[in-house]
């Protein structure tokens, strides 16, 4: 399965579910904005009021009033804030799934690089959504609100402080990136240390045994020095920058609102209370970069995670589902001159062509590497082939030689299979899986979690949990991996009773480890560099050439 | 651990660290007050020139920018010593963690009730740190900036209406962070371990993906993933109701003070207690005196996260390790031979019998091998030896001497042990091969690789023995991190040399190579194999069956194979395995 080649680069929004909530949390900064402005004006009527020497009452309750308003307003935002995260991240979460199942499970070689920004990544992008991003988009638009205000009381100190507004926009955007490169800068040694660390702790034992364990600890030590040293030195000279920022917003607002209203009122232009009004307003304008430097982390951390969902979503967005391939008889198999590559130019199957009838057993055997493995996710059309055509008479299931188990009971792990199984059937795929004794065992019954604190799973008791599942899908076709590793031998027996139950009555394709079951079954298919070498019934001469190219003697 | 004797801990702990600590919060004391001090001077400026006291526009201006560029030197100050606070309180809490940690390993890190201790340990750390870094100076900040502020309105403006004033700042501080404090923590907690669920469920998704698609359970994974999402939502509302609580009480508190100022210094103007200038002042401090304080808004539910994580780092690290050095230690003889004496060993919560009453004697410079089903005991016999762990009853001698009656750092000189969990670590090749004998010559270093048949690997390495092992990555297979492992064994001059399923992912040639390796290696000490791999015992002068704790056959190959018992079995499964 590829990219499907010159697929148009759609932009990837990350944030368009909560659109609504991140609209409201701006209308919510610029009602704040209007009303602490007004609340400015009509400081500037009390005080001019007073000078007159009128009954200043009036002024003072306005004022309580337009304050009272204002902290009512500043109650929305953290509810449109946790809205805006709870949204986003639920829609994430969402989108994230559908990218991995859509890009398939065999293409997703390393799902480390996918859980990262699936979890904490999605957290972040959550939290970049609720808290920061409104903060920026408010910082950026209050400055045109605040002018239109300074414009109603002095056009002239307006047409001023409208000239120095793209002051606090570029300076914010320039301030966001010297944060965000100085805490990716962090956030870099800090990983390497965090990583340094997780090394020596999980290590442990080696150090110990090699009484190098105190060693590692003043290694640890003296990275995290020169680390330090490397850094301190780097952001000596980079935050320089900050003096300037910080000096140059001062000036751009408040210290130029009071010059102006300065002298405008020297002039004569305005009063003593729309003068003080003024540089009220011009506080206001710093507002944002208070307000961003208190949650420039969670932006920086932010940035960096949608950029990688971004990455991930846009990964899927150039993959195509397979569609189903049908057509062939209930529970036969048909390759016909398959071919499929993970990489261009490195076949990993050319060419495969086999039948399988239905209810009949084929081995299929092979070297590491030859193709097997593609073959079974191919036929459970997890792969779709770059060549050829397949054709499966009915569905599928699968028994990996590892399975994976899901968090969550044995229960949660069986309706995987069948969402409405009821519980006599589970207990029965228990009983046919030899399972069943196991988890009766345990207090809770079906109910017992899987994993750490649970119900312990051997490798071998993981496999007959895999095949209950099978069992409770009900598939007319069976791909089975064989286990190769050494399990005790009492479950290997059952392991081997369970397998016994699900083959019967079912087409099976088992990919083959041991002697006894390649020389079990109906047919043998030798898989070499990617396609069919060889193939025949093990009593026949070509199954007699496999075996024997297997190191096998028939018994 | 009392909440007192945490925090006092901590505080210990960050004492070095106090005068840079100072330093920073000074300096960020400094820039807000300034931040505070520019609109008070500039409204006074602003009415005084306006009412005509006052001639000239630009001295105020000039006193202004000079103040800006003073405020914005603070900054930068501020900023540069609350990193290098920082980076050292990352560099040492690492560091002293480890310290404290190490000498517990490994059997005084094993915790019965949590499996991943390790992770959690990780995780505290990372806890503790950014708040220690990132939070004491606003909470300085948000005190004394505000009282700053006050004392220089009553003396510069107004002793009356900075009283009006004063309550405000304090009461935001006093009020609005331990407000609803229990619930914000503990609807934290539960958050954190709904958003944990919905990331583990995801992360199941992502590693099961398969599975799913086989399965056909996507809209079964999907509804699981939503409902965890919605449950994380509805604790996420409740939070924000006490956010928008504490968010609205903040700014009714600045409008208090605002609303406050505004009617107290109209009465004094009307009274003609004070001129227009200092009102103008005290409304403008009054603007901007309590956002220092609002910084507290967030930090109180972090800060019961960041003791609760503290406090399990001490109660870790207060830890004894079970196993210790002796009192009065002996030297260890020469000679490698090793005697198990009815020895006990019981693990987990239940205390089952991992090993029940094995008696062993294993002649010096001889090779043995150790077979059985999984969770027969055989891991755990060849952890007794180099004391990862002592045995409830019997004892364990080595060239006759009692192994507890000799220094740890004696002892696991001369027993080398190569887990199976090939634990490689950052740096080199080279370096990971010298953590065995630091003075390894480079030959002998090569001699070991070919030893472990990765000669022709290691000669295809870009930079040979000093490739960084995190360079290779993906690239080095589970057999070659297990041959890597074994020649740091190897390297190691010791009398005993124990392979606890060492080769268990090697394929078949390498499996020959190393074979021969280990058969050389019993002409110079004795050799202990724990084997997954049957082929790499059938010549052991001595093989020892266990099963379930106990020792349930001994003899060599073909005496067992005669035998017909479990060693027989295990024989039989192994050949009907295929070699690839």
């Amino acid at each position: 399965m590829g990219r499907s080649s010159g697929a148009p680069e759609t932009k990837i929004r990350l944030f368009s579910a909560a659109r609504r909530q991140l609209a409201g949390s701006v209308v919510v900064s610029w009602v704040r904005a209007v009303l602490g402005a007004a609340a400015a004006v009509v400081i500037a009527a009390a005080i001019d009021g007073v000078v007159a020497g009128r009954d200043a009452t009036g002024s003072v309750v306005a004022l309580g009033i337009l304050l009272g308003l204002r902290g009512l307003a500043a109650a929305a935002a953290p509810l449109l804030a946790a809205s805006t995260a709870t949204t986003v991240e639920a829609d994430l979460r969402r989108r994230v799934l559908d990218a991995v199942l859509t890009v398939g499970p065999p293409s997703l070689r390393r799902t480390g690089e996918v859980i990262g920004p699936a979890t904490e990544g999605i957290d972040a992008a959550g939290g970049l959504a609720g808290t920061f991003l409104p903060q920026l988009i408010a910082g950026m638009s209050i400055p045109i609100l605040v002018g239109i205000i300074v414009a109603i009381i002095d056009p002239v100190t307006a047409v001023v402080l409208i000239l120095l507004l793209p002051v606090t926009p570029v300076l914010l955007r320039f301030l966001e990136r010297r944060f965000s490169s100085v805490s990716a800068r962090y956030r870099v040694t800090a990983d390497q240390l965090a990583a340094r660390f997780l090394d020596g702790v999980q290590g442990l034992r080696t150090l110990k045994a090699f009484d190098r364990a105190t060693d590692y600890g003043d290694e640890i030590a003296a990275e995290a020095e020169r680390l330090r040293v490397e850094t301190m030195s780097l952001l000596r000279v980079n935050q320089l920058a900050l003096l300037a920022v910080d000096s140059l917003f001062t000036l751009g607002t408040v210290v130029a609102a009071s010059a102006m209203a300065a002298t405008r009122a020297a002039a004569g232009a305005i009063s003593v209370g729309e003068a003080v009004a003024i540089v009220l307003l011009g506080m206001m304008l710093i507002e944002p970069l208070t307000l961003i430097g208190r949650f420039f982390y969670v932006g920086a951390i932010g940035r960096a995670a949608a950029g990688q969902i971004r990455e991930l979503l846009r990964l899927a967005s150039g993959f195509t589902v397979p569609p189903t391939a049908s057509g062939a008889t209930p529970g036969a198999i048909e390759f016909a001159g398959v071919g499929f590559s993970y990489e261009e130019g490195r076949p990993a199957a050319t060419d495969v062509t086999f039948q399988v009838e239905p209810g009949e057993r084929v081995a299929l055997v092979g070297p590491s590497g030859a193709g097997k493995t593609t073959v079974a996710h191919l036929a459970l059309g997890l792969l779709r082939p770059s060549r050829g055509t397949i054709r499966i008479g009915g569905r599928a299931v699968l028994v990996p030689q590892r399975p994976f188990l899901f968090h969550g009971s044995v229960a949660d792990n069986l309706r995987l299979a069948r969402p409405d199984a009821t519980e006599h059937e589970m207990w029965a795929a228990l009983e046919a899986a030899e399972l069943a004794h196991v988890v009766a065992r345990r207090p809770g019954g079906l109910e017992v979690a899987v994993g750490e604190r649970g119900l312990q799973i051997s490798g071998g008791e993981a496999q007959r949990l895999a095949i209950a599942r099978a069992l409770l899908v009900d598939a007319p076709i069976v791909i089975l991996d064989e286990p190769t590793s050494n399990v005790d031998l009492d479950t290997e027996a059952r392991l081997h009773n369970a397998m016994g139950i699900l083959m019967e009555h079912r087409t099976v394709v088992i990919i083959a480890h041991r002697r006894s079951t390649i020389v079990g079954v109906d047919r043998i298919l030798l898989m070499e560099e990617g396609t069919i070498a060889a193939s025949g019934a093990p009593a026949s001469s070509d199954g007699a050439e496999i075996l024997s190219r297997m190191g096998v003697t028939p018994a | 651990m009392t909440r007192r004797a945490i925090t006092r801990r901590l505080l210990g702990l960050l004492r070095p660290l106090a005068p840079l600590m100072a330093v920073s919060i000074t300096c960020r004391v400094v820039n807000q007050t300034l931040g505070i001090a520019i609109p008070a001077i500039a409204a006074v400026g602003v009415v005084r020139i306006a009412t005509g006291t006052a001639s000239s526009a630009w001295t105020m201006v000039g006193l202004l920018i000079g103040i800006a560029v003073v405020k914005g030197s603070f900054r930068y100050l501020e900023q540069y010593t609350g990193h290098a606070v920082a980076f050292q309180l990352l560099a040492t809490l690492r560091s002293d963690t480890y310290r404290h940690i190490e000498p517990l390993a490994p059997a005084g890190l094993e915790d019965e009730r949590s499996g991943d201790l390790v992770a959690r340990v990780v995780g505290d750390v990372d806890r503790v740190e950014p708040f220690f870094a990132h939070t004491i100076a606003p909470v300085v900040g948000s005190i004394v900036v505000p009282l700053l502020a006050i004392i220089g309105l009553a003396i510069f403006a107004d002793p009356v209406l900075a009283l009006a004033l004063v309550g405000w700042p304090l009461l935001i501080v006093a009020v609005s962070p331990w407000l609803w404090a229990k619930r914000v923590a503990a609807l934290s907690t539960e958050l954190r371990v709904d958003s944990g669920e919905a990331a583990a469920a995801l992360t199941d998704a992502v590693q099961g993906s398969r599975e799913i698609a086989v399965l056909r359970a996507v809209p079964l994974i999907t509804r699981r993933i939503d409902d965890r999402s919605a449950a994380s939502a509805v604790i996420r509302r409740r939070l924000s109701r006490v956010a928008a609580a504490r968010s609205a009480l903040g700014e009714l508190l600045t409008a208090g003070a605002i609303v406050t100022t505004a009617a107290v210094g109209i009465a004094r103007i009307e009274t003609g207690a004070i001129d227009l200038a200092a009102f103008a002042a005290a409304i403008a401090v009054a603007w901007a005196i309590n956002t220092p304080g609002r910084a507290l808004e967030e930090i109180v539910p972090d800060l019961e996260q960041a003791l609760a994580s503290a406090g399990r780092l001490f109660e870790l690290s207060d830890r004894v390790s079970p196993v210790t050095d002796p009192d009065d230690s002996v030297e260890l003889p020469a000679d490698g031979s090793i005697r198990i004496i009815a020895v006990t060993v019981a693990l987990g919560e239940s205390r089952t019998a991992v090993l029940d009453g094995v008696d062993i004697t294993i002649p010096d410079r001889t090779m043995v091998a150790i077979v059985g089903p999984s969770g027969s005991g055989k891991s755990t016999l060849a952890e007794l030896l180099v004391r990862f762990r002592d045995p409830e009853r019997g004892r364990i001698e080595i060239g006759g001497t009692d192994v507890r009656r000799v220094p740890l750092a004696d002892l696991r000189s001369r027993v080398t042990l190569v887990s199976q969990r090939p634990e490689l670590f950052f740096g080199t090749v080279a370096d990971n091969l010298r953590l065995a004998s630091p003075d390894a010559s480079d030959d002998d270093l090569m001699r070991a690789i070919e030893r472990s048949a990765l000669g022709a690997w290691a000669r295809s390495l870009p930079r040979g023995l000093d490739t960084p092992i995190g360079e290779l990555g993906d690239t080095l297979s589970g057999g070659q991190r297990q041959r890597l492992v074994l020649a740091r064994g190897l390297l190691r001059d010791s009398s005993i040399l124990i392979l606890d399923e060492a080769t268990s992912e090697l394929d078949a040639e390498a499996g020959k190579r190393i074979l021969q390796t280990v058969t050389e290696e019993r002409e110079r000490r004795t050799v202990v194999v724990v084997a997954h791999r049957l082929e790499t015992v059938t010549d052991a002068d001595l093989i020892l069956v266990l099963d379930r704790g106990r020792l349930v056959e001994t003899g060599r190959h073909q005496d067992l194979i005669t035998a017909g018992g479990v060693y027989a079995g295990l024989w039989g499964r192994f050949l009907d395995i295929i070699e690839e």
